[in-house]
């Protein structure tokens, strides 16, 4: 009866335990092309026609 | 550590935090939320797959099976971007090689504009490089594998030999001509059209008033001529607008962009005043009333036109080292300068890393006198380099910001320009870290 009565305590703890674990969020790895940032942010902000302002 | 994160202060507590991890020595970098910075950074401090799986089961209760699997995705993602590897701590290098030679044909021009950055420094005023000396080093640059020259000068059709180097040069290289466009009638643009070649005609002003002013008077319809011969000779495609940012045409930088669009010119670009030659002579004239917020403003006003806009003429602006991914042509050493992969040379065969390093300074060699080979192997053209990709490391205020792979501590030539010392950043540098705040923010969702 007592082994009842303490298994039924660690099960109780286990699941609370369990209960306050954080919630799981998958990992997200995002990369992008330059199509991808033009999208994104606009063609002025992703790159001139050239990063050079000299260029020639 | 072979990354370093940015995230904005503004996310929402009720959203999920996302950050940037940029790599620590390359341009690269990528979007991550919480539990995807959490793995790459274990990962990143030596911790192995299982192990790093073990702590997402003892922390979120997940099984191990699904554990592995998100640490195998991330390990997996960040090793296609070069994060990771052991030798992420090891910075960007130029190696010198010859991809394309700015020529300063001559000294010779048939304006007299005050912004020139040329005219005025040259000992003899009325000096062609000699085209044999030409032919050599474009024979040269051909079997070194390069693919570019540009012509400028003074104005290069005034070379007295000017024909014969286009055609030589044509059936070698591809050709980027600088011109004034003053000179180019019919027959020119006729002679021009069955070449590869690029044509850059410049155009100070949106109206005649404004363009003969700085440029002389007559020359706004002559150069405007041009471009219809040359546009009816099929080079529509190959012709743009370039425009030096002075005094006098302030103000009117968004006429001339609306002056392109208007004749199909599908390129303009802007290029600041240096104070330099003529320019530096009659600076008050020309450069005395230009602010950094002046630039700024025009800058704001390029991307706010281009992003609103869609297809039209493409604008460059003028700012360097404003770019969130690198350039495919750059992408082998992740430089954007191309200082390292060019030559500038004189009319006094003098040669130059950069038309902005014009200084006896940073001066590689004579082409008269040394070989093309002998002017890139240079121990100036390697400390040229090395200072090229370990800017951003030693100024101090760029070996602490997060963009500093991205600008690589802005334009060298610039720097020199505005402060002095290629050792500082360039006047741009506060806009640039403003504007990639704004667009990593934008990224992050913010």
């Amino acid at each position: 009866m007592i082994d009842e009565i303490q298994q039924k305590k660690v099960k109780a703890t286990k699941e609370k335990g369990r209960n306050t674990m954080p919630e799981y969020i998958p990992p997200k790895i995002i990369t992008y092309t330059s199509d991808e940032i033009l999208e994104e942010i606009g063609p002025a902000m992703a790159c001139s026609p050239s990063p050079c302002a000299v260029g020639g | 550590m072979s990354f370093f994160s940015y995230s904005s202060s503004r996310t929402k507590k009720s959203e999920q935090k996302a950050y940037i991890l940029f790599h620590a020595c390359k341009s690269r970098w990528i979007k991550a939320n919480d539990t995807g910075l959490n793995i790459a950074q274990y990962l990143d401090d030596g911790v192995f797959i299982d192990d790093v799986a073990g702590h997402l089961v003892a922390g979120y209760g997940i099984s191990e099976d699904a554990a592995r699997q998100d640490v195998l995705s991330v390990s997996d993602q960040l090793s296609r971007q070069h994060f990771l590897e052991s030798n992420a701590q090891v910075r960007s290098a130029r190696t010198p090689v010859l991809n394309s030679i700015f020529f300063h044909l001559t000294t010779r021009c048939n304006l007299s504009c005050l912004h020139c950055y040329i005219t005025g420094s040259q000992v003899n005023p009325n000096r062609d490089i000699p085209s044999k000396l030409v032919f050599r080093i474009i024979d040269s640059l051909a079997d070194h594998g390069g693919k570019s020259i540009t012509l400028s000068g003074g104005e290069p059709l005034l070379h007295h030999e000017i024909r014969k180097i286009l055609k030589y040069a044509g059936s070698k290289v591809e050709i980027l001509l600088l011109t004034n466009g003053t000179l180019i009638d019919r027959a020119w643009a006729d002679f021009l059209a069955g070449m590869n070649i690029f044509i850059q005609i410049s155009i100070d002003g949106s109206t005649k008033e404004i363009h003969d002013s700085i440029r002389g008077r007559g020359t706004f319809e002559k150069s405007l001529k041009a471009l219809e011969y040359l546009q009816e000779a099929g080079l529509r495609e190959k012709i743009n607008f370039s425009t030096t940012v002075m005094n006098q045409n302030l103000h009117d930088l968004p006429g001339i962009i609306s002056l392109a669009e208007r004749l199909d010119v599908p390129l303009t670009r802007f290029v600041p005043l240096r104070r330099k030659g003529m320019a530096k002579r009659h600076w008050e004239a020309v450069g005395s009333g230009l602010t950094i917020k002046d630039s700024e403003r025009f800058y704001e006003h390029t991307s706010h036109l281009q992003k609103n806009r869609g297809s039209g003429v493409d604008v460059s602006c003028g700012l360097s080292g404003f770019l969130l991914k690198m350039p495919e042509e750059f992408e082998d050493d992740d430089i954007w300068c191309p200082i390292g992969k060019q030559l500038v040379i004189t009319v006094n065969g003098d040669a130059y890393p950069c038309v902005l390093l014009m200084e006896d300074e940073f001066r590689l060699g004579n082409a008269f006198d040394d070989s093309l080979d002998k002017i890139i192997q240079s121990d100036a053209m390697a400390e040229v380099c090395r200072a090229l990709a370990e800017r951003r490391h030693k100024i101090k205020k760029c070996s602490v910001c997060n963009w500093r792979n991205l600008c690589q501590a802005g334009c060298m030539g610039q720097a020199l320009d505005n402060k002095g010392t290629i050792w500082d950043t360039d006047d741009f540098c506060d806009y640039r870290s403003r504007a990639y705040k704004e667009a990593f923010d934008k990224i992050l969702g913010n």
